[in-house]
């Protein structure tokens, strides 16, 4: 060598390294801040409701939706079925006690919160006994039916025991009204008490509750590992005997859903791993380059987290983890240079010779993913800035790192591998493009595109439920046999005060009970059915008034009991309706527990409250709620399942219109570059992505926004390909590179079409498609040996 | 209603066992066997003692059980109400007006009472164990069982019910947590050949 030659050399070492320690004094830096950012807590957002534009975001609804999700995963129901009535009460009883025991089990109780009665809830009861008057009483005053009701008394006064009818009633609620109310309030067909324990009965069965309370966040799977062990034990003692268990709560569904993701990371997890290790080590044969591979992906990761952090404060998981997929794209950056590594001498002339593609494949990648910034969607901003900066740090750590990680001798070395994926590369290509192939070229073309009109979109948020149909058909069928609310929709009622707001509910209750009579409903709950209006109050104690005036000494003279009674009634009811009840005094106390949920609190002046439905999935009863709540300005019909499926169909439309700008753009920058021979680069990726859509569309009945993720990932590493492959004119070793970056996205992201998670599987079905295709079309875009390809040098 | 429903049936059950029982000190008494073919009839007198009022509430009527139509419990004066329990259904009238109607399909506590029934005509008393602690004693007249709730449940129904008879029951006694006592003397019990009832 000259020694000009070695000067220059040892200048741009020099050079390297400086800039080499800045870089390496960037990701300090950012790992000190993340690691301040990550100590104050609470970066990571995991709530739906974040993922909507913030022109939907509307706090009424979240609340509601929390109000029901707080409830819905503190709660664990377990039915315990057999025919035979005494076995199916052993059962319960011994799994109740199980659990009780549980330090992660706040309490057991045999009866649901509605029915379970205390001193001091029904004392609070019966001091509003006549405020509270129950519907069906009211009805049979109304009805002028009071006679009915005289006789019930009388009968339960001489009934030989237990009627609850004691003598203290005899003036203070003499037609025992009080208990009358306490009746209406369970409306649960087939149900009784059997001790102190729920009971239900069909045709065959027998069924005892086991109503479980749980002390700790039903994901952790410590909680989880405790009672749904308890639980899974009691059902392997029974697998012998005819002893059926039902079970619904959010904990379920969560055990479940660690389990398959646990059972998954086992097999499909472990087995994408082994199989990219194996396959670095049976390439590079040395242990250093997998680590060397693993590296950008980590600086990206690290860097994508810090920054976005800074900007937005708070990053969504669904963000984060599919941002993190894309940053996987580079290890594409890694792969080039070591192949391109192995039959260089030096290795800065190594990144000296890859750059230009290196910076047109970030540049288009970086491109195509930012550009969802543009989009409404807070998740889809999130993941645009994650990427891009992602994908740039790990492009600048192969391209200040690696010259210098890589400048031992032995890094040059053509492995066998490269020989043996270049032999085993298809031998068609696209030779000369004569006239009758560009005719069918463009044909093809055109079906390809025309097809793809025939897409359709499939954003049904039910069928991305990660669960198992038998463990949601549980649930529903013991929420429809206690007559437990659903979460899937609801009502909400706004007014500027209290008295208001239960007036309203009293008005939507009227329509709803001709509903519940329809059939539509199985039944629904409302604040106004635990208090009502101060109005609906005093048109009760007039019902009683209108009772007593009626019966009263009617009773007292078939009973022979003295005329003098009825004036103490008089004077004890005169008393009694001096007090309403007031709505705070109701939410203060204990008895409204279990029913506080329903309360929405105020924002803006306005008080808020929610209506709960149970049984209320079919489609005609939707739209008779829909129409319902439309007369009314006050009230608004909420249905979770359509607001998420089309909150998800409105992020794929978006997704695919700004992939396509992205691609549009990429393609501009390319033809800069490339010019006529852009479509040698763009083609396989684009029909990659196309034959993927369609077969996706046959497979699964539809694209949705996963699949669009997914092939976000296929246009970045297919774009990456043509362009790499192009610039070294499919020399081997880029060939190899190219196979080796298919092969580990394939394992790493294409295998989770295996997943039983079905936002996974998606992901994964596009990938696996999309790429394995698009690395099929690459090589057909090979010139002829010797023809040498047009470009423009713009870089030098 | 319907809790305290059931609690009333299963109590109401435990006085028509004791009804049918024959003398037998110390030991929970034998029953006798009621056959298809058989029912059994009685008068009975209800006093209930007010614990608010210095008030004697009485009343007068008839019983029947048979197999077939379970028992009819019949109030006649003050009032006059009926309470028919069987293993399909608990039926109340009142002037011939229905007042409560609970099927057993739909009811399973009419089930259950179908099975204390059972229990009791083959004079299994496990399960009426299972709510009450049972003690028996010989008197100089004939012999008294006095029986008190196991649980919290069972406790707000009636703090103890005693049993007193000879060779028949004679009379049962309910104290109640309201104070509220009721005593049920029995008269002319006796067996006779099933009829099958006309009304229902």
């Amino acid at each position: 060598m000259l020694p000009a030659a070695t000067e220059k050399a040892t200048e741009s070492r020099q050079w390297q390294k400086y800039i080499a320690v800045l870089w390496g004094l960037v990701l300090v830096a950012l790992s000190g801040l993340l690691g301040i950012k990550l100590y104050a807590g609470n970066t990571i957002d995991t709530s739906l409701m974040a993922l909507f534009p913030n022109q939907q975001h509307n706090p009424i609804i979240q609340r509601a939706e929390q109000n029901l999700a707080a409830r819905y995963s503190q709660r664990l129901l377990i039915l315990v079925g057999s025919p035979k009535d005494s076995v199916a009460r052993r059962h319960a009883i011994a799994l109740g006690e199980t659990l009780q025991t549980l330090t992660h089990v706040d309490q057991v109780n045999w009866q649901l919160g509605d029915f379970a009665e205390s001193a001091t809830s029904n004392a609070f009861f019966s001091r509003y006994r006549f405020h509270l008057l129950n519907a069906s009483t009211a009805q049979e005053i109304t009805q002028a039916n009071t006679g009915l009701i005289r006789d019930r008394a009388l009968q339960a006064l001489f009934n030989p025991v237990g009627s609850g009818y004691s003598s203290a009633l005899l003036t203070r609620d003499p037609f025992a009204i009080a208990q009358q109310n306490l009746t209406g309030k369970s409306h649960i067909p087939g149900l009784t008490f059997d001790g102190k324990m729920v009971k239900l009965a069909n045709h065959q069965k027998t069924y005892y509750l086991v109503f479980v309370t749980i002390e700790g966040d039903p994901y952790d799977l410590d909680v989880q590992h405790q009672i749904i062990g308890a639980i899974d034990q009691a059902k392997t003692s029974t697998t012998n005997t005819p002893v059926e268990w039902l079970t619904a709560g959010l904990i379920v569904h969560a055990a479940q859903g660690a389990r398959q993701a646990q059972w998954e990371i086992s097999t499909i997890g472990v087995g994408s791993l082994l199989g990219i290790a194996l396959l670095m080590l049976l390439t590079f044969r040395r242990v250093t380059a997998l680590w060397l591979t693993l590296l950008p992906i980590a600086s990206g990761c690290l860097v994508a987290t810090a920054i976005s952090m800074l900007v937005f404060h708070k990053v969504h998981l669904i963000a984060f983890a599919f941002g993190a997929t894309i940053i996987g794209v580079s290890i594409d950056y890694a792969l080039h240079y070591l192949c391109a590594r192995s039959s260089q001498p030096c290795a800065a002339e190594t990144l000296k010779r890859l750059l230009p593609s290196l910076l047109l494949g970030m540049m288009t990648s970086i491109l195509a993913y930012s550009a969802q910034a543009i989009t409404p969607f807070p998740g889809l901003k999130q993941m645009a800035l994650f990427s891009a900066t992602g994908l740039l740090a790990a492009g600048l750590t192969v391209i200040c790192w690696f010259p210098l990680l890589t400048g031992g001798k032995h890094w040059q070395s053509s492995p066998p591998a490269f020989i043996l994926i270049a032999r085993l590369r298809p031998r068609w290509r696209l030779v000369r493009i004569t006239p009758v192939a560009k005719t069918w070229l463009l044909l093809g073309c055109f079906a390809l595109g025309g097809s793809l009109f025939f897409l359709r979109g499939q954003d049904d948020i039910r069928l991305l439920q990660t669960s198992p149909k038998t463990l949601i058909e549980q649930d529903i069928k013991v929420q429809h046999v206690l007559r437990q609310s659903g979460t899937g929709s609801f009502l909400l009622v706004k007014a500027d005060t209290i008295e208001r707001l239960l007036q309203h509910e009293e008005t939507l209750s009227r329509e709803l009970s001709i509903l519940r009579q329809q059939n539509f409903i199985s039944t629904y709950d409302a604040l106004s059915r635990h208090v009502p209006s101060a109005k609906k109050q005093k048109e009760n104690v007039q019902l009683i008034h209108q009772l007593y005036a009626l019966e009263l000494d009617r009773f007292y003279s078939q009973a022979q009991l003295p005329d003098t009674l009825s004036d103490q009634a008089l004077s004890e009811l005169q008393a009694a309706e001096k007090q309403h009840l007031t709505f705070y005094e109701w939410l203060k106390s204990p008895v409204s527990a279990d029913d506080r949920y329903l309360w929405l609190g105020q924002l803006d002046g306005h008080r808020y409250s929610l209506i709960t439905l149970t049984d209320a999935d079919a489609p005609a009863t939707q739209a008779a709620l829909k129409q319902m709540a439309a007369k009314y300005a006050w009230a608004t019909f909420v249905n979770r399942v359509d607001t998420l499926s089309e909150l998800l169909g409105n992020y794929r439309k978006h997704m695919t219109l700004w992939v396509l700008i992205a691609v549009a753009l990429a393609i501009v920058i390319m033809i800069l570059r490339y010019q006529s021979a852009v479509w040698r680069i763009i083609t396989p990726s684009l029909m990659g992505s196309s034959v993927a859509l369609l077969l996706i569309n046959s497979i699964a009945g539809g694209i949705n926004l996963f699949h669009m993720m997914g092939l976000l990932l296929v246009l970045g590493v297919g774009l990456d390909m043509g362009i790499f492959l192009h610039d070294a004119s499919h020399r081997k070793e880029t060939w190899a590179a190219v196979t080796l970056s298919t092969l580990t996205s394939l394992l790493a992201f294409g295998l989770l079409a295996l997943s039983k998670t079905p936002v996974l599987h998606h992901f994964g079905l596009a990938v696996l498609l999309g790429l394995s295709t698009t690395w099929l079309i690459t090589p057909l875009m090979r010139y002829e040996a010797g023809m040498k390809p047009p470009q423009k040098e713009f870089m030098k | 209603m319907r809790l305290l429903n059931a609690r009333f049936t299963a109590i109401y059950w435990l006085i028509l066992m004791a009804l049918f029982t024959p003398l037998l000190a110390t030991e929970l008494p034998k029953l006798p066997v009621l056959t298809e073919n058989d029912q059994l009839i009685g008068n009975f007198i209800q006093k209930k003692k007010l614990a608010t009022f210095p008030i004697e509430l009485t009343s007068k009527g008839h019983f029947k059980l048979n197999l077939h139509e379970g028992v009819h419990w019949v109030t006649e004066s003050p009032i006059a109400s009926e309470l028919r329990l069987s293993t399909t259904a608990l039926q109340s009238y009142s002037n011939d007006r229905q007042v409560l109607n609970m099927a057993a399909r739909t009811q399973p506590m009419v089930a259950m009472v179908a099975e204390i029934f059972t229990a009791v005509l083959s004079g299994d008393w496990n399960a009426l164990e299972a709510f009450f602690h049972t003690e028996t004693s010989t008197t100089s007249q004939g012999w008294h069982v006095e029986m008190t709730p196991r649980d919290k449940a069972a406790a707000r129904i009636a703090h103890a019910i005693h049993f007193d008879g000879e060779q028949f029951v004679k009379q049962v006694t309910l104290y109640e947590p309201s104070g509220d006592q009721t005593r049920i003397l029995f008269e002319s019990i006796q067996l006779e050949p099933y009829r099958a009832s006309s009304r229902h």
